[in-house]
């Protein structure tokens, strides 16, 4: 009998966190490493040697779908850019943009957001990207390229919903 | 926004990155999801019995979908006023001018056919694919289904209009009421609802945006054999087509209530 426990000993923990980087919320998480580590136990009962930038493609789409799926929330503060190296506020103030750019990706065709994750959030090379998502190197930089015009666009957009 | 620069977004733009990164990781909470994703699901996710409940529900619904038909032909059958002895002549000249009318719109229709079963089978296929965990085109289906519907549906109302003007030019009336033209009504506005229900599923990743294309093709399927083979004299032909449709009906559904359960099954094990 395969061992579900192995698998999750040796995969879990990649995956859970590669969900909560995007998701930043445990529960949602957990959630999505379940649906991938049952992905990998279907397809593949002994575990086996899943390179873990593939690993960190699946539960990224995986993530990416239900960050998509979230309401957007609406930020009673404004968007105000931090200090590096500030305080509290500077803290908040960083709180709330990533709250802006999470927003951002989640309105961002599926395909950009993924590779912004991966990039940005998990580090991946754009040839790992490419291969854990089945796509073209020059795919891979067109989303990337697009996924960041919008996101400056979005950004642009609420900071100046702020200042006056 | 516009009399910012590049650059000055760009870094916005870091800053935000940075600031999604730096969020601290909250390693208890994490490391207790570990644990209770260490537990075993408690149902197996290749238990095949467990998927007995969904085959006869399919079974049932198909023997319901054979029998609901059925009654509503023989329903229709028993209500239709008896037929002249011989049916009114019609003028070949004025037919024959009419011609080019009734091609257009019988090329409408087919046509739309057409488009109502790419997008039925759109949905379908990623319905299938995702039951065998291959999942390349599962955002291709529930897109692809109410653009297939909206299309079929707008040729469909072509149709019926290019059907009724040329019935008021050769037949002296525009509408009748026949079952042919309740017919065209009925699957124009399966097309439509099939597209409205659609788009707003679209973005579904369950088995919904299949289910609603399945719906709109049996209602659209069932309504050509009602118009065109059960309550249109052609009773030779009545049993075998209804209940190949029943068939291809039941199918259809118990491939959806498997992906349904499968989808259940699958899901969070139990704290």
């Amino acid at each position: 009998m395969p061992s579900w426990e192995a698998l999750v000993r040796e995969h879990g923990p990649l995956v859970l966190r590669a969900a909560w980087r995007v998701l930043r919320d445990v529960q949602e998480a957990e959630d999505v490493a379940q649906e991938v580590l049952l992905e990998l136990y279907r397809a593949r009962p002994e575990p086996r040697d899943y390179r873990p930038g593939l690993l960190r493609c699946m539960a990224v789409r995986r993530a990416v779908d239900r960050l998509r799926r979230r309401r957007p929330g609406v930020s009673v503060n404004g968007l105000a850019v931090p200090d590096p190296g500030g305080g509290p506020e500077e803290e908040a103030a960083g709180r709330e943009l990533a709250e802006r750019l999470r927003a951002g990706v989640a309105l961002l065709p599926p395909r950009q957001a993924e590779v912004f994750c991966l990039r940005f959030l998990h580090g991946l090379s754009y040839d790992e990207i490419a291969a854990g998502l089945g796509v073209s190197r020059d795919a891979v930089a067109v989303a990337l390229h697009e996924a960041r015009a919008r996101l400056r666009a979005h950004l642009g957009a609420a900071l100046e919903e702020t200042l006056p | 926004m516009n009399d910012r620069s590049l650059d000055e977004l760009d870094g916005l733009l870091r800053q935000a990155v940075e600031a999604w990164r730096a969020e601290p990781e909250p390693a208890a909470a994490l490391d207790a999801a570990l644990q209770r994703l260490r537990r075993p699901p408690r149902r197996g996710p290749r238990s095949a019995w467990r998927l007995a409940p969904a085959l006869v529900a399919a079974c049932l619904a198909g023997v319901f979908l054979f029998w609901v038909p059925s009654a509503f032909a023989a329903l229709a059958e028993t209500m239709r006023p008896p037929l002249a002895a011989a049916p009114p002549a019609i003028d070949a000249q004025l037919r024959a001018a009419w011609r080019p009318v009734l091609v257009v719109h019988i090329a409408s229709l087919m046509l739309g056919y057409l488009f109502f079963l790419a997008g039925w089978a759109a949905a379908q296929l990623d319905v299938f694919l995702r039951v065998f965990s291959l999942r390349w085109l599962s955002r291709v289906g529930p897109r692809a289904s109410p653009v297939g519907a909206a299309a079929g549906a707008a040729l469909w109302l072509a149709g019926v209009i290019l059907g009724a003007w040329w019935a008021s030019a050769v037949l002296g009336r525009a509408w009748g009421w026949d079952p042919r033209e309740v017919g065209g009504l009925v699957t124009v506005a399966a097309g439509a609802a099939w597209w409205l229900l659609g788009r707003r599923l679209r973005d579904d990743e369950g088995v919904w945006p299949a289910a609603v294309a399945a719906v709109g093709v049996a209602v659209v399927v069932y309504s050509y054999w009602y118009s065109t083979i059960g309550a249109s004299g052609h009773s030779y032909e009545f049993r075998r087509s209804g209940v190949a449709i029943d068939v291809c009906v039941a199918a259809n559904l118990l491939l959806l209530a498997t992906a349904w359960l499968a989808e259940r099954l699958q899901g969070r094990p139990a704290a």
